[in-house]
């Protein structure tokens, strides 16, 4: 009950933080290609360090 | 052994509680208007619900009061009234199959987890003093525990296993756990649908329940994932009201930051966090409305305040004991804790240190340190840049980042930094959405790395396969067979401390142990190590005088500790102190001729206290 009248006493301002604009892809092919090359550069390297036992830090 | 009946009381110790807690969350969202719907839904009210028992269970054991099954079962039976109405989530015929798929390992890795967390606890924290914690206050009231220094620090989320332990099934305990990761990846689920799409959010929820950390410490009594359950929803409450203004949001924050307190001190933080958050997400509340959730949190933490000033006369314990007292705490051992948790990971606090610890949260090999982030949150995270933001998104991840700076300055290792982390499963899940739109090339590579990744983290370890830490597969399939037979398992994982249980039974009690298994001794010990009694530090920097006269007051009879097999032959153990006492005669060996093995080759010893030291 108290929690249902906190909520009721307190309407909020008006809209001023719109919401999410709409996801973009990447913009450019450059960018895509970095993205995909970044992407499995990270994830090669984490499977060189749990599938394959490297030491890369402690 | 475990026959039938006690394997379905361990499943009644384990389920009927956390349904209790999504009983009275479910009820608590009932008098608000909140939109959730579904798995969201279930999420938050697990959360809420937990922190809000917790209070209960506090309040209740605090007078001495127990907290039985059947007032549980009785809570837990009204859920689907609670629920009624709210959880079907609306369908969407267009959704592609795979994303159910990936829905429903979901519910499989989550299934799992739970599964395994009713296994018996074999981490070296939930052992030593979470379960040890909550088995005295289940047996007394919430009371000070002497030589117990962790009881006195906040315990909201270990309050949530005392149902588990009065029943008799210490081992159901960390069901609370699983359920916690359960919730947290039904709301990352929620929020990265919204914010990237729904098969990332699917995506998401997946990764979080089967990433090393979750499988490391989803099935024990550690109580970061609770903590993190707290701190994320507050911050996502907070992003949400400056997004769409909605009061209840700004409620909800104030309850999470304030369970999120209860449960670790260090939390707390998490207040100016969301105050910032609030001041330049666009949508500064009223004075009003900032007083009246003010007021809400400040009634949520004044419970543990009273306890802890009851308990030890300083009500920000451990904070300002200088001027307010330590209780039954020395400040050099206090010292020495913040120490420890200082060094936990041993890093240089330098810009070049910075990128060591964010570089070994991925790839770092150090057990239960190290790599339990998994991959995707760096490969795919920093793909959200520039994607065009709204002012509150940009003020929460300055926020996070301030946050994780202060972490690594202070507390560096992942499970203090716990409220961040579906953060970061959420801005991958944007970062990934976003390359999924990027093209065909795109797209393929993406898939072929998520399934790859979930291939890795599922058989990682399994049948002579490589992979450490190991997978989901290979690190709870033996835990979920072990409920059968629990003892196996605890001599397979840890031999050195069933053995020591073993030399404990025939001490004159109370018995001292050096530290270790404490919830597996079969009768109430001491635990010598000076970061868990707060009070004595058993080694050369205490003289034997004191030492003696500590554990007397204690009621130490006798004590058991790892010696050197050869040394004990000419009848010392190298201990500074002991050998001292056996020397003055006010101490005793108790010869075994076929000592029990502790680690690293050595014995273990039973010596009796003399003159009822």
């Amino acid at each position: 009950v108290y929690l249902s009248k906190v909520n009721d006493r307190a309407p909020g301002p008006p809209e001023s933080s719109p919401p999410e604009p709409p996801l973009e892809p990447l913009p450019s092919g450059l960018r895509r290609g970095l993205a995909i090359g970044w992407m499995l550069a990270v994830v090669a390297l984490y499977l060189a360090v749990r599938v394959f036992d490297l030491q890369l830090v402690r | 052994m475990r026959d039938l009946g006690a394997l379905a009381w361990l499943l009644t110790a384990g389920v009927v509680p956390s349904l209790a807690y999504l009983a009275i969350g479910a009820w608590m969202l009932r008098g608000m208007p909140v939109a959730a719907r579904g798995a969201e839904r279930l999420g938050m009210a697990f959360v809420v619900g937990s922190g809000a028992a917790s209070l209960g269970i506090l309040g209740l054991r605090s007078i001495d009061l127990p907290v039985p099954m059947l007032l549980l079962a009785m809570v837990a039976a009204s859920l689907p009234i609670a629920l009624r109405g709210t959880v079907r989530s609306e369908h969407d015929d267009a959704e592609p199959g795979w994303r159910r798929a990936v829905d429903i390992s979901c519910l499989g890795a989550a299934l799992l987890l739970f599964l395994a967390a009713l296994g018996p606890e074999t981490w070296w924290d939930g052992f030593e003093y979470h379960l040890p914690m909550v088995m005295a206050w289940a047996e007394g009231p919430i009371r000070a525990l002497p030589a117990m220094i962790d009881s006195e620090f906040r315990a909201g989320v270990d309050l949530l296993y005392l149902p588990a332990v009065a029943a008799g099934e210490p081992d159901a305990a960390a069901a609370v756990s699983a359920c916690f990761a359960a919730a947290i990846a039904a709301l990352v689920r929620a929020e990265a649908s919204r914010r990237a799409s729904p098969g990332a959010g699917s995506w998401a929820a997946l990764f979080v329940l089967i990433v090393p950390f979750s499988v490391d410490t989803g099935p024990s009594t550690y109580t970061d994932i609770g903590v993190g359950a707290f701190g994320a929803l507050a911050l996502l409450r907070a992003d949400r009201w400056n997004r769409r203004g909605e009061p209840v949001d700004l409620t909800l924050c104030a309850l999470c930051l304030g369970f999120a307190a209860n449960a670790k001190l260090h939390a707390a933080l998490l207040v100016p966090m969301v105050a910032a958050v609030l001041l330049f997400g666009g949508r500064m509340p009223s004075l009003r409305s900032v007083a009246s959730r003010a007021g809400l949190l400040g009634v949520i933490v004044l419970p543990w305040f009273a306890k802890v000033a009851l308990t030890t006369g300083n009500p920000f314990f451990p904070l300002f004991g200088e001027w307010l007292g330590y209780g039954s705490t020395s400040a050099e051992h206090l010292a020495a804790k913040r120490g420890d948790v200082y060094h936990y990971v041993r890093v240089d606090r330098t810009p070049g240190g910075f990128l060591w610890y964010l570089t070994s949260l991925s790839f770092g090999r150090a057990y239960h340190i190290g790599g339990l982030m998994g991959p995707l949150p760096l490969a795919l995270a920093p793909l959200a840049r520039g994607a065009g933001f709204s002012r509150s998104t940009r003020a929460l991840v300055l926020a996070c980042l301030a946050f994780f700076a202060f972490q690594f300055a202070a507390m560096p290792a992942l499970r203090f930094g716990t409220p961040l982390l579906p953060l970061l499963a959420i801005a991958a899940a944007v970062g990934g959405a976003r390359l999924a739109r990027s093209g065909e090339a795109a797209r393929t590579a993406l898939a072929g790395v998520l399934v790859l990744l979930v291939a890795v983290d599922l058989l990682s370890g399994v049948a002579g396969l490589p992979g450490r830490p190991p997978g989901v597969l290979a690190s709870l399939g033996p835990r979920i067979a072990a409920l059968v037979d629990p003892l196996a398992y605890r001599k397979m994982l840890f031999p050195d401390q069933v053995a020591l249980a073993e030399v404990v039974a025939e001490g004159v009690p109370r018995v001292a142990i050096p530290r270790g298994a404490v919830s597996w001794m079969p009768q109430p010990v001491y635990n010598l190590h000076w970061s868990r009694n707060g009070e004595l530090f058993f080694d050369a920097r205490a003289s034997p005088e004191e030492a003696w006269s500590l554990l007397a007051a204690r009621g130490v009879h006798s004590l058991v500790i790892d010696v050197d097999a050869a040394a004990l032959r000419s009848g010392r153990t190298q201990h500074p102190i002991v050998d001292v006492w056996l020397e003055d005669r006010r101490a005793r060996l108790r010869v075994d001729p076929n000592p029990k093995p502790a680690q690293r080759g050595r014995v273990w010893v039973l010596i009796d206290l003399m003159s009822g030291a």
